[in-house]
């Protein structure tokens, strides 16, 4: 037996990438795609070539070279993350992997970054292609090359949340924050494809600096993106001791007064802090919210250490959707202060209450979640399927409403937050009367919520007590 | 100090009681048997032991460490081994064992001779280059051992090893228990074939419904003292074979168990072998021609099924011996 081709990789790799390589680029996914692909480009291009004008040749090749990566790193790629983590818990091995060094986030970064590697890869083997696509003439070199970056770094994002999604035991919850990503790039495309794909890549340019505020604007959104669902999967996996949730509470936090003092700024639109609240909000209420709250002793012994501050710290940061409960109350509460004190008194009252209607659904969705949840594990699934519910049950009154012109049967369903972003849109209903409607439905919720959630803190009192008694116990 | 020290150990999962006051030691460098029926609680006592679960309430200590405080410092004293473990496609035998060495933190020479020490102990250089995922039961286990011992633990917690296992694979799989048991390693080891725990361990602890019904060595187990303190005997007579049964009803202390042939089983409520005596000597005395009188070798699931047996039945499963003076 030789044991030298173990020094394939070296030691310095993590022996999740080189684990995740090895088998990787073994798996018939990647090699026949690769195959494939390089086999089309070949072809593509030699029958570009035998075009008559070397112009439509060249934007032709572009066109193909694009999609076909588009395809590859927007949709293969991404999905081969898809059972990363369920196949480990599934097959038992992620336990095995826990004993050992490694910590959940190698376990999780080194899946990702694996298939991020793979798709380098892809990316590396179309660069002669994209140099024969130069000679043909009539390309924006630096638009093309930021476009192509701008796939890339989309794929790294959607692989992420792919992977990042894969540890959540139900096929349902993994697969609808992906169709959830999809449609937001197709909308994003929409949007940026307006004018045609010359303009796009004129934007590509970053001549200007709308176009270099709008690119790096979404790079910092798909990043934040990923980040959340690396993170979301990192808490799965991890061992109950781990603490995975403070810190990213604590980002969040940092996050959202970070947009409370863009919002401040005179030359920013009001909706600009408005989104941003939405994007950092949403992730991170939905996590906290749904988070199992398996709290062990040695999670709480860092707050003990740090005394008061700590302890009242607790209550929003540690682990688990009760102290996830106050931490969200705490974000909403800086948001709509932050969000009050900058957009004009005119804007405030129609975005409000679309704002309110969003908000109050996913409330309602986490109270009955934290009612309804017998098993712990299940509580973020259960959350999923809840917020359908609430969709469904806003689309359909709103059909139905619609068809019989009696809008007023739209009242009987307020207390379904989303039913109100259908009535705003109704022209037969007083905003006035809908924002005080809406602001009493949330109010009612979120009291119930952080009813739920005081009687299920006041359940932790043994495992603080016990941290408290553990952090006389020396390590060994 | 213990290799095990489990302390009122609980572990509710909602309303199930999964283990309910578990308490045992098992002292360093021995091999215990941890014996029980499908959910008695068996697997979620050494997953918490191999810092996999957490207790509802209660302590376990791995060598004297917290599990719960200090989970990273007990990983490095444990080796586990699962009842059932997947494989990973598209990787060898060879690269398996070199992605676990790496995550334990072994690096360049001395994880090449960690893996190829492992290798020749489990006997899995023939394998080397096989898939893991195309190995048989056998090997398999024989690969999870190899994986559990890279970073030459002190303890090795073994869930239901042999399950699923031919019989050679079954005997390979003991060998190389006993060669560690020989190195001093603390053995926990859970089955479900009481007979080859016996033959390994040197002390059973059998677990029903969350609780510990029985902590002692097989020897007593097999030699026919019953979980009461009491004895059976094997009795066959002469003459009418109901003549032992109706010796019996007259007799405190003694209880006739079943007929048989020639005779029937008795139980006499005590072990100590002067009492048997005293027994037997009776038995001559009032008339009986015995022909054969020999205390039964029970197996150790005859022994299991009777304290889970009397449990069933209400009665207590430990319950203190009879002082001297109560017998006859």
């Amino acid at each position: 037996m030789s044991l030298t081709h173990l020094t394939d990789f070296s030691d310095k790799l993590s022996p999740m990438l080189v684990k995740e390589l090895r088998q990787g680029m073994r798996a018939r996914s990647f090699t026949m795609l690769f195959l494939i692909f390089q086999i089309l480009l070949g072809f593509i291009l030699l029958s570009a070539s035998a075009s008559s004008t070397m112009d439509y040749a060249g934007s032709f090749a572009s066109g193909v070279i694009f999609t076909m990566f588009g395809i590859a790193a927007l949709f293969i790629q991404p999905m081969r993350g898809v059972t990363a983590l369920s196949a480990e818990i599934t097959g038992n091995t992620i336990e095995m992997m826990a004993l050992t060094r490694l910590s959940a986030s190698r376990i999780v970064l080194g899946k990702w970054i694996a298939i991020i590697s793979q798709t380098t890869l892809i990316l590396i083997t179309i660069i002669p292609y994209l140099i024969l696509r130069y000679f043909f003439g009539g390309m924006v070199l630096l638009g093309e090359l930021v476009f192509l970056s701008l796939i890339f770094m989309t794929s790294m994002a959607m692989t992420a949340v792919m992977v990042g999604m894969s540890g959540t035991n139900a096929k349902l919850s993994r697969i609808l924050p992906v169709i959830g990503f999809i449609f937001m790039i197709q909308i994003i495309s929409g949007i940026l494809f307006r004018g045609g794909f010359n303009n796009f890549m004129s934007y590509c340019t970053l001549s200007d600096l709308e176009s270099r505020v709008g690119i790096f604007s979404y790079l910092c959104f798909i990043t934040y993106l990923g980040w959340c669902a690396l993170s979301h999967g990192i808490s799965v996996i991890a061992p109950a001791a781990e603490n995975h949730s403070t810190l990213r509470r604590l980002i969040a936090l940092g996050l959202t007064c970070v947009a409370v003092a863009v919002g401040f700024h005179p030359s920013v639109d009001a909706h600009v802090p408005l989104i941003m609240f939405g994007i950092i909000l949403a992730p991170a209420a939905i996590t906290a919210l749904t988070e199992p709250s398996n709290l062990l002793p040695p999670i709480y012994t860092p707050f003990l250490k740090r005394g008061l501050p700590g302890r009242m710290a607790a209550v929003f940061l540690l682990p688990g959707w009760p102290a996830g409960v106050f931490y969200s109350t705490l974000l909403l509460a800086i948001s709509t202060g932050g969000f009050l004190a900058t957009a004009l008194p005119s804007e405030i009252k129609e975005i409000a209450i679309y704002a309110l209607a969003i908000i109050g659904g996913i409330l309602l969705s986490a109270l009955l979640a934290a009612n309804f949840s017998k098993q712990e594990s299940k509580r973020f699934t259960n959350f999923v399927v809840f917020v359908l519910a609430s969709i469904i049950l806003t689309i359909i009154p709103a059909i139905f409403a619609n068809i019989n012109h009696h809008e007023s049967y739209l009242w009987f369903f307020i207390w379904n937050p989303p039913i109100f972003i259908t009535m705003a849109d109704e022209s037969s209903f007083d905003k006035n009367q809908l924002l005080t409607a809406v602001m009493i439905v949330d109010g009612i919720i979120l009291s119930l919520l952080l009813a739920t959630a005081t009687i299920a803190f006041r359940g932790y009192r043994e495992i603080l007590k016990e941290a408290e008694n553990g952090l006389a116990t020396p390590t060994p | 100090m213990s290799a095990l020290k489990i302390n009122n150990l609980y572990r509710y999962f909602g309303d199930l009681k999964a283990v309910n006051g578990v308490t045992f030691e098992v002292p360093h460098g021995s091999v215990c048997g941890f014996v029980g029926a499908n959910g008695a609680g068996k697997t979620t006592t050494m997953r918490i032991l191999a810092t996999l679960d957490y207790p509802t309430l209660g302590s376990a200590e791995v060598c004297g460490i917290n599990v719960v405080h200090h989970p990273a410092e007990v990983r490095k004293l444990i080796g586990w081994m699962p009842d059932h473990f997947g494989n990973y496609e598209h990787m060898t035998v060879l690269e398996y064992l070199d992605f676990y060495a790496r995550a334990l933190g072994y690096k360049g020479k001395e994880r090449r001779q960690r893996i190829q020490e492992v290798m020749d102990f489990t006997d899995l250089v023939p394998l080397a280059e096989r898939f893991s995922n195309k190995l048989s039961k056998g090997m398999t286990q024989r690969l999870g051992l190899g994986r559990a011992l890279l970073h030459d633990p002190q303890v090795l917690i073994m869930d239901e090893p042999a399950a699923g296992l031919d019989p050679k694979a079954r005997v390979e799989l003991k060998h190389l228990i006993r060669v560690l048991a020989k190195e001093g390693k603390t053995i926990f080891i859970s089955s479900h074939i009481l007979s080859e725990l016996g033959e390994m361990c040197d002390s059973l602890l059998f677990i029903n419904n969350g609780r510990i019904v029985h902590h002692g060595d097989s020897e007593t187990l097999r030699r026919g003292s019953d979980v009461m303190g009491g004895v059976l005997y094997d009795v066959q007579v002469d003459g009418k074979p109901d003549a032992v049964s109706d010796w019996c009803v007259l007799q405190p202390n003694v209880e006739f168990l079943e007929a048989r042939k020639q005779g029937g089983r008795i139980r006499i409520d005590t072990e100590d072998p002067t009492k048997a005596a005293d027994v037997l000597a009776r038995m001559v005395k009032d008339g009986l021609r015995i022909t054969e009188f020999h205390r039964e070798q029970r197996n150790l699931e005859d022994a299991f099924i009777d304290i889970i047996g009397r449990l069933d039945s209400g009665k207590p499963a430990m319950p203190p011996p009879l002082p001297a003076s109560e017998f006859y």
